[in-house]
């Protein structure tokens, strides 16, 4: 049996190393810095029920990350979830003051707002290729996806950033 | 496409785990064996209105005829007449910006199918199709004497003897069939071509292998980078062309395999189809307006290289150009018909994102989702206080195409709601059904609801039922001749079933609600329909899947269907391609067997792999078993899991099956269930 002291360690330890990594994931995912929160807390609650399960079979960021998309899919699986969170009493001064000067920063950005705009599964499959370097085949390893379909899915993310790109640019000048 | 990473996400280094967030975390973790039940604010409003919606789950039919429905031009086709007013128009569109770059969906269409066509001595499994007679492309193909399977590893397609001790008689790179010949308008491009899928077609004694890659042609040190192009962060290290290009070889001697004719059509493949010796390959190509190049406005318009002698760019008439003039986006879907035996081309244009089609005996259908933003007034839980919301009403749109000689538009329809795939269709006695999901706002709440339609040869609705299980949505549909089954999901999985015998009076006869959803279903025989999908179950007051689920459903009293036997596959993170690519399950009747990848995960929530392979299914008796479980991993090694194997595949040739990996292949013996051969690849 795990002390329990140790294992809040471990988990804190885990959020230290990759915590900010799984935020950024589940922000990609849900597009909403408040619901990204929850999602993380989330899969840190996973993790922490089921580390004692975890055998070192594969590598643990592996594992985490896997545990992270799982939850983020979960989550957005039912599409009037997010329908509804938008909808539904959102009191304003809340939001403003979870959404930290930093997020709006980023809503700012036009390359990370292009991405926003893509569809869930391109979103992902740039996160994963562009900011994280992951090759193809681990993304497909992560997701669960054909390495092929993973290409094609990059390939297809990048021309549609490069239409919006460009789109933002004309208007510019 | 190292280069290509030069998209600068950097921003996201801002979004930090902030100490308050860690202290919640930790927080709750250290309290969760107190029996602390926690859920975000919004969640719990999610929870909600899941409990509110079951009070409402009343159907309502409308048995609408709707001979008389108005249609709307909006989304009319025109050809166009004149190529230089057209260019003119597509660069002010595009200049502008405000043509709207579309893309919605965007869904990548699936590859293709068989050709079922083959005569040979031997039993074998087919690439397991939608409609009967016409073939889709795969990555692996048997005529029962070869196997043909593309490994993207390697970017090579094998061909194994399909005996007990299966021998490799051919290995073809890719770039040995890309070959050297480029068109010159490409000179000084790189190209980088990858396999996607084949055909197998037999012609006047004679066997062909028809291959379908993805070329990607480049600018390895294009010009200057420009001020602008820095500013933007990507660009122009890496101008990409894509094409696709379709090889017609002739294997009759596997030994000596010859290119007879290959074409490259400009654009990322959606779909192919075989039918009569014709392909039907459907790309998608972006239209880009580069400041740069803004005066070639040639470059524009769509294209397709013949290869001969040489390789000869040619530009696709304009004649065959349809656009819509109220919805100019900047992306062409082409049509090209490729006749195997005449070896001729010819092209049908639409300006416009196709994600999705389907294809019958007599026409193909392209369907787009139409996306119409606006915004409404609503109530909000303070008092007297109302807010915008932003709603998106979608349609789709599905433009008919004639499969004659030549194939030839026809004429659209637009429904509300979107598809699912190309299993959302079917063209049955000369009508046109379509079941989508569409979601509505209703008292204040954004819900779903399910419709099926009926139309007509001329595009016209002529029966419809709206509002099927209102607060779901379509998770998959199957239509077996004039019944359509379709799954529906929230909490429990409503299995349909609907009658379509009289197109103008479509009626839902029975239902059947069990825990889990379907997302594909196989007709087993006219009493029985196989589902492949997830089993489902609770946290935290949300439905979240649990293992893969395959269900028998028995149809024999169409009001009362029932579940006959069902198997549960594993835990969370339980995957399976097939359960989103048809292709990827092999049915062998002979045997009543069905063989599918898996990826299965230990039943104890950890995501932990417990296997990965190929899963051999029997149907017995109303009953499913699980024969056995084939890998190429090797298990007692520790680093076994750390990097799964994935793309198996299976075919069946007499009594053996074959099962392909990346790395190896093995055979089993289908009457002694052992392992009779294993090998590398």
């Amino acid at each position: 049996m795990v002390n329990r002291q140790d294992l809040n360690a471990e988990i804190e330890g885990l959020i230290d190393k990759y915590g900010d990594d799984i935020l950024r994931l589940c922000f990609i995912y849900t597009k909403d810095y408040s619901q990204a929160e929850d999602l993380f807390q989330e899969v840190f609650i996973k993790i922490y029920k089921n580390i004692d399960k975890f055998r070192y079979d594969s590598d643990i960021h592996t594992w985490i990350t896997r545990i992270a998309i799982n939850t983020c899919k979960d989550y957005l699986k039912s599409s009037w979830i997010k329908r509804i969170i938008l909808s539904w009493d959102v009191e304003k001064e809340e939001r403003e003051s979870i959404e930290s000067a930093v997020i709006k920063d980023i809503e700012k950005d036009y390359i990370i707002n292009a991405v926003l705009g893509l569809p869930e599964k391109y979103r992902v499959v740039v996160f994963l290729y562009y900011y994280k370097g992951l090759s193809t085949k681990e993304i497909a390893n992560l997701t669960k996806e054909k390495e092929s379909t993973v290409r094609s899915r990059l390939m297809r993310a990048r021309d549609m950033l490069k239409g919006k790109l460009k789109e933002g640019l004309s208007y510019e000048e | 496409m190292k280069n290509d990473r030069e998209f600068d996400l950097s921003g996201l280094d801002e979004i930090k785990v902030t100490e308050e967030l860690k202290r919640r975390t930790l927080y709750k973790c250290k309290n969760l064996n107190k029996g602390g039940i926690f859920m975000g604010k919004r969640m719990a409003a999610a929870v909600m209105t899941l409990v509110v919606s079951i009070f409402a789950l009343t159907y309502v039919f409308s048995y609408l005829r709707q001979n008389k429905e108005t249609k709307e031009v909006a989304y009319e086709l025109t050809q166009v007449e004149n190529k230089k007013e057209f260019i003119s128009m597509l660069n002010k569109k595009l200049k502008e910006g405000s043509g709207g770059l579309k893309f919605f969906g965007g869904r990548l269409g699936e590859e293709k199918a068989q050709d079922s066509t083959k005569t040979t001595s031997r039993e074998h499994s087919n690439t397991n199709v939608q409609v009967e007679g016409i073939d889709e492309a795969d990555i692996i193909k048997t005529d029962g004497q070869y196997i043909y399977v593309i490994n993207f590893e390697r970017n090579e397609i094998n061909v194994y003897t399909a005996e007990e001790k299966p021998k490799k008689v051919l290995s073809l790179k890719a770039e040995e069939i890309l070959g050297s010949k480029e068109a010159k308008e490409f000179k000084g491009y790189k190209r980088q071509i990858s396999l996607q899928d084949m055909f197998l077609y037999k012609n006047d004694g004679k066997d062909y292998l028809v291959v379908m890659s993805n070329v990607n042609r480049y600018k390895e040190n294009p010009q200057q980078t420009s001020l602008k192009d820095r500013v933007i962060g990507i660009m122009p290290i890496y101008y990409g062309e894509d094409t696709t290009l379709i090889s017609v070889c002739d294997v009759t001697d596997i030994q000596k395999p010859n290119v007879v004719k290959q074409f490259e059509i400009a654009g990322y493949k959606l779909s192919a189809r075989l039918k009569d010796g014709k392909v039907y390959l459907v790309t998608n190509k972006g239209v880009y307006y580069r400041i740069m190049e803004s005066n070639k406005s040639d470059s524009l318009l769509p294209y397709y290289i013949e290869y001969g002698e040489e390789a000869i760019k040619k530009e696709i008439d304009v004649s065959n150009i349809r656009y819509n003039k109220q919805d100019i986006q900047p992306n062409y879907t082409i049509i090209a018909a490729v006749d195997l035996n005449k070896n001729t081309i010819s092209n049908q244009v639409v300006l416009g994102y196709f994600e999705n089609m389907y294809m019958s005996h007599e026409s193909l259908y392209l369907v787009k989702t139409a996306v119409n933003y606006k915004e409404i007034k609503q109530d909000s839980n303070k008092q007297g206080e109302s807010i915008a919301v932003a709603v998106y009403d979608e349609e789709t749109v599905i433009y008919k195409f004639d499969l004659g000689e030549k194939v030839e538009y026809k004429k659209f329809v637009s429904v509300k709601g979107r598809i699912i795939n190309q299993f959302s269709m079917d063209e049955y006695e000369g009508y046109f059904r379509i079941a989508t999901t569409e979601s509505i706002n209703q008292n204040n709440k954004f819900t779903t609801t399910n419709n099926v339609y009926v139309i007509d040869k001329n595009m016209n609705v002529v029966g419809k039922i709206n509002n099927i299980a209102p607060d779901e949505r379509i998770y998959s549909t199957r239509f077996v001749g004039d019944k359509l089954y379709m799954v529906t999901f929230k909490q429990v999985d409503p299995l349909f079933v609907i009658d379509l015998k009289n197109p103008r009076e479509p009626k839902i006869l029975g239902l059947l609600k069990i825990p889990g959803y379907s997302t594909y279903l196989h007709p087993y025989d006219e009493n029985t329909i196989i589902g492949f999908g997830m089993d489902t179950g609770e946290f935290e007051g949300r439905v979240v899947n649990k293992g893969m689920k395959v269900a028998i459903f028995d149809v024999t009293d169409l009001n009362h269907p029932k579940q006959k036997d069902s198997i549960e596959i594993g835990g969370k993170g339980t995957f399976s391609e097939s359960l989103y690519n048809h292709k990827a399950l092999v049915e062998y009747k002979k045997y009543d067997l069905y063989a599918f990848d898996l990826y299965e995960t230990r039943d104890d929530d950890s995501y932990n792999i417990k296997f990965t392979g190929i899963c051999l299914m029997q149907i017995k008796n109303d009953k499913l078993d699980i024969k056995a479980k084939i890998t190429h991993n090797k298990v007692d090694s520790i680093d076994a899991y750390r990097e799964p194997l994935y793309g198996y595949r299976a075919v069946f040739v007499d009594n053996l099956m074959f099962v392909i990996s990346t790395r190896a292949i093995s055979v089993i013996n289908l009457d002694t269930m052992k392992e009779v051969y294993s090998g590398n690849i």
